[in-house]
């Protein structure tokens, strides 16, 4: 299965992002996985509606 | 008609009465909406969010805590008390994984404790009587 990881927060540390690291990256065993930080400066929308049409799957993690 | 699983993460501790509520909203689409609680220990629990968790269950939903995220008091009340059903990480990627929508509910959890008058609307209303 394509998943589709996208990011909208930058992380900030602790308990959080720990288990959002580790949940995701149990998700991700045996799957293809492609990611998107939508924090980052200028984020390219246009490659963002690509690789949603790309995925099977889409989780918009915090 | 299509019949979706949908699974509501649910890192915030002010967030979990209205993701509880959101699951049952999907469930009475005729749905399947299940939550999970990743970390902290719910809100003291009113009648209106034990009839939400009741109904998504009558509609073949659940609400899960995460027993290896959050802490032994929060383990003991949203389990032994509350009721939720208890999950692994683990199971929960699994869970997920079959869902066909996975919705990372509300804000991220939170560094620092809100204030137990923000937390807590039960305290607000006792405190408004006061």
């Amino acid at each position: 299965m394509k998943l589709l990881y996208l990011y909208r927060f930058k992380p900030t540390g602790g308990a959080g992002e720990e288990v959002t690291k580790k949940l995701s990256g149990m998700m991700s065993k045996d799957n293809e996985v492609m990611e998107y930080r939508l924090y980052e400066e200028n984020p390219d929308y246009d490659k963002v509606v690509d690789m949603i049409w790309g995925a099977d799957k889409v989780i918009s993690w915090w | 008609m299509v019949v979706y699983k949908f699974m509501f993460l649910i890192p915030n501790k002010i967030y979990i009465p209205d993701a509880m509520r959101s699951t049952l909203g999907v469930a009475v689409e005729n749905h399947y909406g299940f939550a999970a609680i990743l970390h902290q220990k719910l809100p003291p629990v009113t009648e209106y969010m034990t009839e939400n968790l009741e109904w998504s269950r009558d509609l073949e939903g659940d609400a899960f805590c995460v027993v290896d995220t959050v802490d032994e008091e929060a383990k003991k009340y949203n389990v032994d008390e509350v009721g939720l059903t208890p999950i692994t990480l683990e199971e929960l990627s699994k869970k997920a994984l079959e869902a066909d929508y996975v919705i990372a509910y509300g804000l991220p959890y939170q560094l620092r404790e809100l204030p137990s008058m923000c937390a807590d609307s039960r305290t607000v209303e006792s405190a408004k009587t006061e």
